[in-house]
């Protein structure tokens, strides 16, 4: 069915179609619609889960680790000093190797106050040990909820949606919403015994020593390791119930490209649509669309470039790590270099939630092109480009 | 460990624990140990009897007659006797005196007494023989002859015969009893009970000669022919004089004889006296002997005595009561010569100096003056009727066994043939006490006796363990004990809710608080016991700290080895 | 008190020994007895404190019913969640219970206290209230009493805050069910456990709980402190029903004067004369206040016997 749905609302649509337990959730702006969206639906009835609304994101998140304890299929959303405010659980619910979904909605974290679409928030919890994925339309929200779910139950680790604020959350777009059937064969209940109640007394999560410790952390790492096999494998069952494609990375022109831009969530489909322009203005531009970071699928990255032409990536953060620079960058230079990569990773910043244009884009490959080799100072500053 | 789980081909391993802690051995941070220790409770202490207070109380709780019965009767036979007339000596200190109202342990007393007089008439329990008699050691049949049938003497055969001896009791007198029967005011203790007691005795198989009065030489050496071991029980109701002038005087009677008369035979010339009588002395004696002639009608009846109301020798109950019977008082006042004609007409009497008892006495010179009087009981004390029954020169005498109080003598040379054995016990040898030392000596004799027939140990497993060295110890003070549980409550007349408030001093009484408040689950109920897992206990000392009856006490102890109960 | 005590040996031991509380705790002796009383069909949910380690380390458990930990300020939320997915997912009748000391209950704990309690999740919350954080070895809390001492509180200075009136901040939520105990007084707690049982909604149990290290005590004082506690009126044993009703449920026969309680306890070794004339009367003034607000006193002796 076709309909028009913002971002937060395809994401609500996504947890009432995925049957959906229990949500557990405190408003912020910009995910606030989102459980809006699920609020009134779960007051009309549509919604057959629990939607309990807590006194602040630190209980929504504590709330869902005792839900899915028992079993219960959870979801909560936030965004910015939401996200940051649950930080100590989501290590906690990793730890526990909990099979939670969470909708992040990217928003600058202050201070001062600022709402804009800073990727920030987000990859402050890279290292909480949660999957993440990072969209660029409402259609792909939707789709990424659902996955979300599969993976995460699969894996037993928790699973975080991203998408930016405004540009996405609040977009309106006309997507494809599938059938409860559909949903449901893509989706089956989660498999496996939950932690509780237990069959004979338990003590779980109970205090341990640093060798059991890392055997638990050595278990987390390589089921993580697991998430791109699985999602390769996942393309096809997708493909055959939804009758479209799933990819957690995407890439365009780049068997003619010589320079690559890689970006994540709203800034790459910006880049996708002004790509026909750039490679007619400035030719040989490619894009490579990141929508899995974590696992940092570097060995799937460096396939894509292994044979072609490109010399150049220049990698598009809408956040920052001061003192080192862009996040995504970091990462893909140090897992390209890894793998041999030879040319060069350049950094092109929009921090604090600067929205991309293409105007900025084509001055910003304009400057590209002046760099001598090998040599970036500093990123490219966004914000010089306005 | 945590658990490895690849159901889904996905490593998946978190952390549980489900092996219980019990392989930790706690016991090891301990430095302390609680040790369980009997003591004695200050009722027990303070009773002649050494009475397993606690240990009854308990079986009464649970309306255990029978149980309460057997555990009395190893220590008193006759709990009627003593619930109506003994002076209760173990409530004086009753710890729980110090929390609410101190037990009503008497009147408890006399309730198993009760119900055994009631049970024995009915033929539902049996006194003789004792089941538990070690089989092997028993031997030929022994036979003892008791002299007297006072308290003590009724004891030593109950216990003689329940434990397979043949008894037979002499009285001189025409009724059993001892001062039971010819001392004790009726009033206190009602002579259908005594009665009932003798009759129990005699349907058990002690056999009663009374109107024979044994006396020493060829009468006693009959008996000791013909007994394996002769008792005598003969009390310490010897005449004892002032020493002054007058006292044969008509008119001037004895307060043992006066009661005895009256008690016996219901001889109240006496009593039909118009005029004023004075009785003279401060003992027990003196003071029943005033009693009763108020209660049964004299006019004008005076105890005279030489020191104050607090140096009276008579217990306070008997100065209550004669007060309370309308008899007056003449204290620190002391005859110096009775006079009259033909008769008695007065006493010239003398002020004393007040004085303790312990001390000695001062007159105040110049102040005495004469008090007329129709009648005097003298009542100046008695002395051991062994006194009575040797009366040129007592054989000699070495001290039997002593436990505090109670002490048996062995009299060697009355029957030196065939080694058979004489021994005295009670106000014999003690001099004039009370019913329950009385009991206590017959109880002492009868044991000593048997295992002079029978060998060490014999009745053992009747009386039960030895508790002579827990009585030595300091009485369970309130301070030792926590009664915190016990909710503030005063006495009851339900003998089940009154035994109830008995803190049980000493004595664990399996209330399970040192099992309730262990923070360490190191204390178990092991057949009936609880007994503390030295594995596990840390030493915090809570279950001491809590111990209602102050049983379990914390020690330093060189190896676990040591822990086990003392 | 015999009957009282022993009628408890029916009920299944749940703790098992060689825990490693510290000798004399009474935080885990309170609850040795109250999972006695919840029995099997409980899951304990516990947040950081003295019981996390208690519980057990690695591969073990010390107790017999299901436990899982929770961080420290998550334990309301976290318990009503769990609650929440057992009713969904086929086990409604499973109890429960959060443990958390006074930390994870006056401070770190408040707001998802105040949350759940408001959502009147149907939980039982317990706080053992041990009056400071010791876990991590004794440091101050809210419920840490005045002029004690703490090691973030030290001599001279000592604390300086009056202890926060957990009791009244739960009743202005209007839960069913508040109560406080100690078990110093057995038949009192678990009556009000087994009462807590029968109620559905949230429920708050605050318990007073001697920490021998912690304050200084001997180790065999903690059931006579916490009977002194009650006795001084210091820790009134109360319930409030539904917010609204208030329920003395003992009036000491005698009061016990409060400096016979402090001077038990190293913590307050550095108290003034004035100190216990203070404590001694904000004592009074709350007694009076509690005779007052009650609605009737509960003193039956089945209760207390
Ligand atoms: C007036 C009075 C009141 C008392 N009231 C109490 C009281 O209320 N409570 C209490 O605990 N104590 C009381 N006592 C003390 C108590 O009665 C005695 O301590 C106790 O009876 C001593 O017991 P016994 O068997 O040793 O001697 P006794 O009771 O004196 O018995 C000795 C018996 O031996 C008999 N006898 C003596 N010589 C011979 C012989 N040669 N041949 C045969 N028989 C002989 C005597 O006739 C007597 O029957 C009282 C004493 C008196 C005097
Ligand atoms: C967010 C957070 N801050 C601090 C700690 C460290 N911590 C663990 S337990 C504890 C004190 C617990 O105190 P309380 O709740 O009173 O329980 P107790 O240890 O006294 O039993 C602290 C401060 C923590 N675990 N989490
Ligand atoms: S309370 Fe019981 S054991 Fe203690 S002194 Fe009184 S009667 Fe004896
Ligand atoms: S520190 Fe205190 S509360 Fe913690 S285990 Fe030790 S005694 Fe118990």
């Amino acid at each position: 069915m076709q309909m028009l749905l913002s971002g937060n609302q395809a994401a609500a649509w996504a947890v009432k179609l995925a049957r959906v337990q229990v949500v557990s959730a405190y408003p912020i702006t910009p995910q606030t619609s989102l459980i809006e969206t699920l609020a009134q639906m779960w007051a009309e009835g549509t919604f057959a889960g629990d939607f309990v609304v807590v006194e602040s994101e630190y209980s929504a998140m504590s709330y869902l680790i005792g839900a899915a304890s028992a079993g219960a299929r959870s979801f909560t959303a936030s965004a910015s000093h939401g996200l940051a405010y649950m930080h100590e659980l989501l290590h906690w619910a990793a730890g526990a190797r909990l099979p939670l979904v969470m909708v992040n909605v990217n928003r600058a974290i202050g201070a001062p106050w600022c709402l804009e679409p800073d990727q920030g928030d987000s990859l402050s919890q890279r290292d909480t040990g949660w999957i993440q994925f990072y969209c660029s339309s409402v259609q792909e929200i939707l789709d990424t909820v659902l996955v979300a779910f599969y993976v995460a139950e699969t894996t037993r680790i928790p699973c975080m949606v991203i998408y930016d604020g405004f540009a996405l959350s609040h977009i309106y777009e006309i997507l494809d919403l599938p059938d409860q059937e559909r949903v449901d064969e893509f989706l089956p209940p989660p498999p496996g015994e939950p932690a509780l109640p237990a069959p004979e007394p338990v003590n779980l999560q109970p205090l341990v020593t640093s060798q059991v410790m890392t055997t638990l952390a050595r278990s987390r790492h390589r089921a993580m390791k697991t998430v791109p096999r699985l999602l390769g494998e996942l393309e096809t069952s997708f493909q055959k119930v939804f009758a479209r494609s799933f990819t957690f990375l995407e890439s365009f022109g780049l068997a003619q490209a010589e320079t690559v831009l890689i970006a994540a969530g709203a800034p790459a489909q910006t880049v996708q649509s002004a790509l026909p322009d750039l490679n007619r203005k400035r030719g040989k531009v490619g894009l490579i669309r990141l929508k899995l970071f974590r696992p940092f699928p570097g060995a799937e990255l460096y396939q894509l470039l292994e044979n072609t032409a490109v010399e150049q990536i220049i990698v598009l953060d809408r956040n920052l790590s001061a003192g080192a620079g862009g996040i995504f960058a970091q990462e893909i230079r140090s897992a390209l270099q890894q793998h041999g990569f030879q040319g060069k990773v350049l950094e092109f910043n929009l921090a604090g939630g600067l929205d991309l244009t293409p105007a900025m884009l084509e001055r910003g490959l304009a400057y590209f092109e002046q760099v001598s080799p090998g040599e970036q100072k500093e990123p490219l500053w966004g914000g010089d480009l306005l | 460990m945590p658990a490895p789980d690849n159901v889904l081909g996905i490593d998946f391993v978190i952390s549980r624990g489900l092996e219980p802690t019990l392989v930790n051995h706690t016991g090891f941070w301990r430095f302390l140990t609680p040790v369980r220790e009997e003591k004695p409770a200050p009722c027990r202490q303070d009773c002649p009897l050494g009475n397993g207070i606690p240990h009854w109380m308990q079986k009464l709780q649970e309306e255990d007659w029978s149980g309460a019965w057997n555990v009395m009767e190893r220590y008193n036979p006759f709990p009627a006797l003593t619930g109506y007339a003994c002076y209760g000596y173990c409530q004086e200190n009753c710890n729980r005196s110090f929390y609410d109202e101190g037990l009503d342990i008497r009147e408890l007393e006399k309730a198993i007494g009760l119900w055994k007089l009631e049970q024995g008439k009915a033929g539902k329990i049996q006194f003789r023989p004792f089941e538990g008699i070690q089989p092997g050691v028993q031997g030929a049949a022994k036979s003892v002859a008791v002299i007297g049938s006072g308290p003590t003497g009724l004891s030593a055969a109950y216990y003689l015969n329940r434990l397979g001896v043949n008894v037979q009791v002499f009285e001189k007198l025409p009724a059993a009893g001892g001062l039971l029967a010819t001392g004790i005011p009726p009033e206190r203790l009602p002579r259908e009970i005594l009665q009932q007691e003798l009759g129990l005795l005699q349907q058990a198989g002690v056999s009663f000669v009374t109107g024979i009065e044994v006396a020493a030489g060829d009468n006693l050496k009959m008996l000791t022919d013909s007994f394996d071991a002769v008792l005598l029980t003969v009390g310490a109701q010897k005449r004892r004089f002032l020493g002054i002038p007058g006292e044969r005087l008509p008119g001037v009677y004895n307060a043992l004889d006066f009661l005895r008369n009256l008690y016996l035979d219901g001889e109240r010339g006496l009593i039909q006296n118009k005029g004023r009588v004075l009785v003279i002395g401060g003992g027990n004696a003196a003071l029943d002997a005033a009693s009763a002639l108020r209660r049964q009608g004299a006019a004008d009846v005076w105890v005279v005595y030489r020191r104050g109301r607090e140096a009276l020798l008579a217990h306070e109950s008997e100065i209550r009561a004669a007060e309370a019977a309308g008899v007056r008082f003449l204290f620190h006042t002391r005859p110096l010569s009775l006079y009259g004609e033909s008769a008695l007409e007065g006493v010239r009497v003398i002020k004393t100096r007040p004085s303790r008892r312990e001390e000695e006495l001062h007159d105040l010179t110049g102040s005495d003056y004469t008090l007329s009087c129709t009648a005097v009981v003298l009542a100046a004390g008695s002395e051991s009727g062994l006194n009575d029954l040797f009366p040129q020169n007592l054989p000699p005498m070495q001290p039997g066994v002593e436990e505090n109080l109670f002490q048996i003598l062995e009299l060697p040379a009355v029957c030196p043939e065939r080694g058979s054995l004489c021994l005295a016990a009670g106000d014999a040898v003690t001099g004039p006490q009370n019913i329950a030392l009385a009991i206590a000596g017959g109880r002492l004799a009868a044991r000593h006796l048997l295992e002079r027939f029978y060998g060490k140990g014999y009745g053992h497993d009747f009386f039960g363990k030895d508790e002579a060295q827990i009585l030595k110890a300091p009485p369970v003070s309130y301070e030792q004990l926590a009664p915190h549980y016990y909710p503030h409550r005063g006495r009851s007349d339900v003998p089940r809710e009154e035994a109830a408030r008995c803190f049980s001093c000493g004595l664990c009484s399996h209330c399970g608080i040192c099992w309730f408040f262990c923070p360490d689950v190191a204390v178990e109920k092991e057949s009936g016991e609880y007994e503390i897992l030295l594995d596990y206990c840390k030493g915090c000392g809570i279950c001491a700290a809590e111990c209602p009856a102050g049983v379990l006490e914390m020690k330093e102890l060189k190896s676990d080895a040591d822990a086990v109960e003392r | 008190m015999k009957k009282t005590i022993l009628s408890q040996l029916e009920l299944d031991e749940k703790l098992f020994s060689g825990h490693s509380a510290c000798p004399g705790c009474a935080a885990v002796l309170t609850v040795r007895h109250i999972a006695r009383t919840l029995g099997e069909d409980t899951v304990l949910v516990i947040t950081a404190s003295c019981w996390s380690v208690i519980a057990g380390a690695g591969p073990l458990r010390a107790l017999d019913i299901s436990v899982v930990h929770c961080p420290f300020p998550s334990g309301a939320a976290v318990a009503s969640g769990l609650k929440k997915g057992l009713q969904r997912l086929g086990s409604p009748e499973t109890r429960v219970v959060l443990l958390a000391g006074d930390g994870g209950t006056f401070d770190i704990g408040l707001q998802g206290l105040s949350g759940a309690a408001e959502r009147n999740e149907d939980i039982i919350f317990i706080c053992y209230d041990n009056e400071a954080y010791m876990n991590t070895g004794m440091q101050r809390s809210s419920a840490t009493p005045y002029a004690s001492y703490s090691t973030t509180t030290p001599a001279p200075l000592v604390n300086k805050n009056p202890k926060k009136d957990i009791v009244h901040i739960m009743a202005a939520h209007h839960v069913p069910y508040i109560a406080t105990a100690t078990i110093a007084y057995p038949s009192d707690l678990v009556a009000k456990i087994k009462k807590a049982m029968e109620i559905r909604g949230f429920r708050f149990f605050h318990i007073f709980s001697p920490c021998p290290p912690g304050w200084g005590s001997e180790s065999h004082k903690s059931i006579e402190l916490s009977r002194m506690a009650v006795e001084t009126r210091l820790f009134p044993l109360m319930e409030v029903i539904g917010g609204r009703e208030v329920v003395l449920n003992y009036l000491p026969e005698k009061y016990t004067p409060v400096e016979d309680y402090l001077r038990l306890q190293g913590r307050f070794s550095s108290l003034e004369p004035g100190h216990v004339m203070m404590i001694q009367e904000n004592l009074e003034r709350n007694w009076d206040y509690l005779q007052r607000a009650s609605k009737r006193y509960r003193y039956e002796d089945e209760y207390w016997s």
